[in-house]
C-alpha cells in the first residue's frame, strides 16, 4: 500500500523535495564553484580576490550591534538629525554573535558596519576580509591605542574599552578566614572548590577575553593544567557573562535577579565592575577587582566598516559620530565601559571611579598573531 | 472531495514550507561538519559542552510528566464525577496555561519562587536552596534541584489541561453503573481491582497520549529553561547557545556537530514519542466511542469538601502564576540607606510603553505581534484546513494507510523545535536568499511552521465529524463548490474554524524560540521578545522587573481573551484535541 501510495499521489511532492535537497547538497559539497570563497592567507593581498555581493539599499545605514546601551535611542535620533541618514539596527547577544553573522552573511552582506566586535574577535574579521577601509579622522582618540594589536589604522577605530578579570566579594574573602588570592593557583585551593564561576570562553566574550589572559600569566606554559584544576576544584562553567556574574556570583547586583544562586564568591567580570556596582549601589558594594600582574585582559571595542556595505558615507559618518566627545564621553555611564577619547576616564559619582581597578600589568598578548580559535579548542579540552 | 491534483498540491506547499527549511538547514549542517544525520547521534557523547544535557533534558520531561499526571489526573476525576456550577468557565481556567505564551509563564513562576514570593513565605527556596530543598539537594547530590523543581512545576503547570482534555471528558461519559456492576464481581472487589479492570483500560490510552504529548512539549520548552533553570542545559537551550555561529563553513565547526547532533536526537525522540502519542489517541478515541455508546452524564451527586479541596487547589495553581504576573506589574523595588521595601506603582507600565530601558516600547512590540499574528492566520489557517481536508479525504476514499503517512506528515512539524525552526529559517533559507536577511515578516514564516499542526489537528476531528448527507443534498440541489462551501461547510464548521483560528492567533501571538533565534537578524521585536528583552537588562534598574511584567500582562490578556472566545465555541465533547 505504502509504495502504491508513494508512486502515486506522493510522487511530486517527493520530487519537489528532491529537487530542493539536491540542489542544496550540490551547492553544499563543492564551496570553491558555489557561494563560499576560501581565503588565502598566504597570498600577497588575500582581500584583494574577495568581491563580496553588495546589497541594493534603500539608503537606511544598517547597522550590526549587540545590547550595546550607549546606542539608545535618543543618540541614534540625534545621529539622524545631524547626518540625515536613517540608522536600522540589527542586535546580537554580544561581541561573538556579531561575528557570526558577519561570517554567515560573508558573502552577500547585508549590514553596512559593525559597532563592537573586540580584539578578541578582531584577528577573525580581519583574516576573512569581512571589513574595509575607513575614512574617519581618529585624531581625537587616545594614541595608546596605537600601540594595541590592531592599531588604529584603516580598518578599526575603537570606540571603548575596558579590563577583563576576576571580581571577588570581599564578604567572602574578608582577609581573616579567607584571604585575597595572590595567584591564580589559590583559586584551586579547597576553600574556593565550587565557588568561582567562568563563563565560556567559547560562547562569552569577557570569558574568551580572561582565558587568553591566563595563556600569559602561565606564559604558554601550564595555563591548561590550571584550568582542568579548576574544573577539578568543581569551578562553575556557564555558557554566558550574565549567567555566571547574576546567577552564581554572590557579590554583584545578582541579588535583584530572578533566579539567582549566589553560590560563587568570585567571577570573570571587568575590573571596572565593582565601580559600576557602587554606582548603581550609592556608593556600596562589596565586589572588588582582583589585580594580579598579567592575570587582565586588556579588551578592546571596535567599530568598522563591512566589506561589500552599501551605504559606505553613511557608516564613516556614524564612526565619526561615535567617537564624537558628545557621545563617547557618556561610555561610562551609558556602555559601563571607559570611553577612548583623550584624558577619558570614569566618572567620580558615587565610587563609581574609586572602585574600578586600572590593572597595574595587564596581559602581553599578540593577538595578531595569535590563533584565538585553536586556544578555545585547547581551554575545551581543559576543562572536559 | 479533493481531487488528486489539489491534494498532491496543498501536500506539496506544506513540505516546502513547513518542511523544507529544517532540511535544508540539516543538510547544510552536513556538508559543514562533514557528518551525516544518522551519525551525528554520536557526536552528542563527544562533545563536552553537550555532557549531561540529554540526561537532563529526558528527566526533567520525564518528571514533568509525571508530576502534570499526578497534578492532573485527581482534578479530571472530581471535574468528571461530581456536579459543578459553571463546570465551562472551570474547565476553562483549568485548560488556560496550555495557551498562555511560555515566557508570561516564565514570568510568573519567577515570582511565584521569588525570595519574597508565596513559595518563599512557606519556606520553600528553590534558588539559594536553604532548608528543605537544601537538605534534599544534599542527600541526593543533585545540584540546583531547585532549578529542576521549578521548571518541572512550571512545565507540568504548561501541559495540565492535556490531562484534563484527555481524561474527564471519558471518564464523564463513563456510566457508573459499570462499576456498581463489577462490585457485584469477585474481580472487582477491591479498588485495585477495578482501576485494574475498568478504568485502566479505559483510561490508559488517554494518560499514555497526555503523558507523551507533556513529554514532548517539555523535551522543546525554551523560555521555561532559559528563566527558571538558567544553571542548566537542555537540548534546545544548547542549541540556541551555539546556533548563531552553526551552518558556516570554515568556522567554528563545533557548533554546527552540536546543532546538527541535538537537533536529530530532537527529531528522532520526539518521532518516537509522536508516534506513541498518535498510536494512544486512536486508542483513545476508540474507548470515548464505546463509553459514549452509554453516554449518560450521571454525576456521583455534589461534591464533598475533598473534592472541592482538589478543585480549588487547581484553579488557584492554574491561576496563581498569571494573577502574580499582573501584581508584579505594579510592583517596584526601593532602596533607601541600604533598606530594600516596595512601592506600588503604574511607572512598570509607563517604562514598557515608552521603551525607556529597551529598543522598542510595547506598543511597536504589541504592533509587530499583531502584524505576524494576523499574516500568520492568514496563511496557516488554509493550509492547516487543507491539509486536514486531504487525510480527511484520503480516509473516506478509504486510503487510509496514505491518510495516515499524510496524517504524520502534517505532524512533522511538531518533532522539530521551535527553535530548530528558527535555524531552519536562518540556514535553510537565509542562506540562499540573504535579501531576507532583516526583512521584518521573516518571522512569520516560522511561526506559520509552528501553528499549522494545530489548526491540523482542530479540524481534522471536525471534518470526520461532518454530516456529509447536507453537503450531498446540496449537490443535488446543483449548488456549485463555491456555494456548497459557503451554505454548508463554513456554517458547519464555524465552531472548529473560530477555535482553530483563535489558537493560532494565540500560538502565534505567544510563539517565543524561532523568534528569539530569528530577532537576531533584524531591528523588530515582539511582545515575547520584548520581555525576554527586558528581563536581561542588568537589574541595577528598579524599573526592569515591573515593566517585563507589565509587558507580559499585555501580552497574557490578549492571549486569554482568544481563549476564552475560543472556549465558547469548542464542541463539548471535544476531546484529546488542543
Amino acid at each position: 500500500m505504502t509504495t502504491i501510495f508513494i508512486r502515486n499521489e506522493m510522487k511530486n511532492v517527493l520530487i519537489v523535495c528532491a529537487v530542493i535537497m539536491f540542489s542544496s547538497l550540490s551547492g553544499c559539497l563543492n564551496p570553491d564553484e558555489g557561494e563560499y570563497i576560501i581565503i588565502d592567507p598566504a597570498a600577497a593581498d588575500p582581500c584583494k580576490s574577495f568581491n563580496p555581493t553588495i546589497r541594493s539599499s534603500n539608503d537606511t545605514l544598517r547597522i550590526l550591534t549587540y545590547d550595546i546601551y550607549a546606542l539608545s535611542d535618543a543618540v541614534v535620533s540625534e545621529f539622524t538629525n545631524q547626518s540625515g541618514y536613517q540608522v536600522e539596527f540589527i542586535r546580537t547577544d554580544d561581541a561573538g554573535g556579531i561575528l557570526d553573522q558577519m561570517m554567515l552573511t560573508k558573502d552577500a552582506p547585508q549590514v553596512d558596519m559593525m559597532v563592537g566586535l573586540d580584539n578578541s574577535y578582531v584577528g577573525i574579521a580581519l583574516d576573512n576580509c569581512l571589513l574595509q577601509p575607513h575614512q574617519v579622522n581618529t585624531s581625537s582618540i587616545d594614541t595608546s591605542f596605537n600601540q594595541s594589536d590592531f592599531a588604529v589604522e584603516d580598518t578599526l577605530v575603537p570606540f571603548d574599552h575596558g579590563y577583563v578579570c576576576i571580581n571577588y566579594d570581599n564578604q567572602f574573602v574578608d582577609g581573616e578566614n579567607v584571604s585575597i588570592p595572590t595567584s591564580l593557583q589559590n583559586f584551586t585551593d579547597e576553600e574556593w572548590k565550587g565557588k568561582v564561576a567562568f563563563p565560556s570562553a567559547m560562547t562569552s566574550s569577557p570569558g574568551r577575553a580572561f582565558m587568553l589572559a591566563t595563556t600569559d600569566y602561565f606564559e604558554g606554559d601550564s595555563e591548561w593544567d590550571w584550568w582542568a584544576a579548576m574544573k577539578a576544584n568543581e569551578a562553575i562553567f556557564t555558557s554566558g557573562w550574565t549567567e555566571a556574574y547574576e546567577v552564581h556570583y554572590s557579590g554583584g547586583y545578582g541579588q535583584w535577579y530572578d533566579g539567582y544562586i549566589g553560590d560563587a564568591h568570585a567571577t570573570v567580570s571587568y575590573c571596572h565592575s565593582p565601580g559600576v556596582e557602587a554606582y548603581f549601589g550609592s556608593n556600596w558594594t562589596t565586589s572588588v577587582a582582583l589585580d594580579l600582574p598579567r592575570a587582565s585582559f586588556h579588551q578592546i571595542e571596535y567599530a568598522g566598516i563591512i566589506n561589500g556595505a552599501a551605504n559606505v558615507d553613511a557608516a564613516n559618518a556614524f564612526i565619526e559620530y561615535l567617537i564624537s566627545e558628545e557621545v563617547n564621553q557618556n561610555m561610562p555611564t551609558n556602555n559601563y565601559m571607559y570611553g577612548v577619547l583623550q584624558g577619558a576616564n570614569l566618572p567620580l559619582t558615587d565610587g563609581y571611579r574609586f572602585h574600578s581597578t586600572v590593572p597595574d600589568e595587564p596581559a602581553n598578548l599578540n593577538l595578531a598573531e595569535l590563533d584565538v580559535e585553536s586556544l578555545v579548542s585547547q581551554w575545551l579540552n581543559a576543562i572536559s | 472531495m479533493l481531487s488528486k491534483v489539489i491534494r498532491t498540491l496543498v501536500i506539496s506547499i506544506y513540505a516546502l514550507m513547513i518542511l523544507a527549511p529544517v532540511v535544508i538547514a540539516i543538510d547544510r549542517l552536513w556538508a559543514v561538519t562533514g557528518v551525516a544525520p544518522w551519525q551525528a547521534f554520536g557526536l552528542l557523547s563527544d562533545l563536552s559542552v553537550a555532557d549531561g544535557v540529554l540526561l537532563f533534558t529526558c528527566l526533567v520531561s520525564a518528571f514533568a510528566s509525571l508530576l502534570t499526571l499526578a497534578f492532573g489526573l485527581p482534578l479530571a476525576i472530581v471535574l468528571a464525577k461530581y456536579e459543578w456550577k459553571n463546570i465551562a468557565l472551570i474547565r476553562a481556567i483549568l485548560v488556560l496555561p496550555f495557551v498562555c505564551p511560555a515566557i508570561v509563564a516564565a514570568m510568573g513562576f519567577l515570582v511565584l519562587f521569588d525570595a519574597g514570593g508565596p513559595l518563599n513565605y512557606f519556606g520553600i527556596d528553590l534558588y539559594q536552596q536553604s532548608g528543605i530543598v537544601g537538605t534534599i539537594s544534599a542527600s541526593l547530590g543533585f545540584a540546583n534541584i531547585g532549578h529542576f523543581i521549578a521548571l518541572s512545576l512550571a512545565l507540568c503547570w504548561f501541559n495540565l489541561s492535556l490531562v484534563i482534555r484527555f481524561i474527564e471528558p471519558t471518564l464523564a461519559n463513563m456510566n457508573p453503573d459499570w462499576e456498581d456492576q463489577l462490585k457485584l464481581l469477585p474481580q472487582g472487589k477491591s479498588l485495585y481491582q477495578r482501576i485494574r479492570h475498568l478504568y485502566a483500560p479505559i483510561l490508559a490510552p488517554g494518560i499514555i497520549a497526555s503523558a507523551g504529548l507533556t513529554f514532548v512539549f517539555s523535551f522543546t520548552s525554551f523560555a521555561l529553561v532559559r528563566w527558571l533553570a538558567p544553571s542548566a542545559d537542555t537540548l534546545e537551550t544548547l542549541m540556541a547557545d551555539y546556533g548563531s555561529s552553526a551552518g558556516i563553513y570554515n568556522y567554528r565547526i563545533m557548533s554546527s556537530e552540536i546543532v546538527l547532533a541535538c537537533s536529530m536526537v530532537q527529531i528522532v525522540i520526539l518521532g518516537l514519542s509522536l508516534w506513541l502519542v498518535s498510536y494512544m489517541q486512536s486508542l483513545h478515541q476508540s474507548r470515548i466511542a464505546i463509553v459514549a455508546e452509554s453516554f449518560r452524564r450521571k454525576q456521583q451527586g455534589k461534591a464533598k469538601f475533598g473534592h472541592r479541596a482538589i478543585l480549588l487547589i487547581g484553579v488557584v495553581f492554574a491561576t496563581l502564576p498569571l494573577l502574580l504576573t499582573l501584581i508584579a506589574s505594579f510592583k517596584m523595588r526601593v532602596v533607601e540607606n541600604g533598606k530594600v521595601s516596595t512601592e506600588w506603582t503604574t511607572q512598570g507600565w509607563s517604562i514598557a510603553w515608552r521603551g525607556d530601558l529597551s529598543y522598542a516600547g510595547a506598543g511597536e512590540a504589541l504592533g509587530y505581534s499583531l502584524v505576524y499574528a494576523a499574516l500568520t492566520l492568514v496563511i496557516a489557517m488554509p493550509l492547516g484546513w487543507m491539509m486536514a481536508a486531504t487525510i480527511h479525504s484520503l480516509e473516506k476514499e478509504g486510503k487510509l494507510v496514505r491518510a495516515k503517512i499524510v496524517d504524520f506528515i502534517s505532524f512533522a512539524p511538531l518533532i522539530v523545535s521551535a527553535v530548530m525552526a528558527g535555524l531552519g529559517i536562518l540556514l535553510g533559507i537565509i542562506m540562499w536568499f540573504p535579501e531576507l536577511f532583516a526583512w521584518f515578516l521573516l518571522p512569520v514564516w516560522a511561526h506559520i511552521m509552528m501553528v499549522t499542526p494545530f489548526v491540523v489537528r482542530v479540524m481534522l476531528p471536525a471534518l470526520r465529524s461532518m454530516d456529509e448527507r447536507y453537503i450531498e443534498q446540496a449537490r443535488i440541489l446543483r449548488l456549485n463548490q463555491f456555494q456548497r462551501f459557503r451554505l454548508i461547510t463554513l456554517p458547519s464548521l464555524k465552531g472548529p474554524v473560530i477555535v482553530a483560528s483563535a489558537l493560532c492567533l494565540a500560538f502565534s501571538l505567544g510563539e517565543f524560540g524561532a523568534t528569539w533565534v530569528l530577532a537576531r537578524t533584524g531591528d523588530w521585536t515582539t511582545l515575547s521578545v520584548l520581555v525576554d528583552d527586558l528581563m536581561s537588562r542588568p537589574n541595577y534598574f528598579p524599573g526592569v522587573r515591573p515593566a517585563a511584567m507589565a509587558s507580559a500582562t499585555i501580552l497574557m490578556s490578549l492571549t486569554l481573551a482568544l481563549f476564552f472566545i475560543s472556549e465558547k465555541f469548542r464542541d463539548s465533547k471535544d476531546s484529546g484535541g488542543f
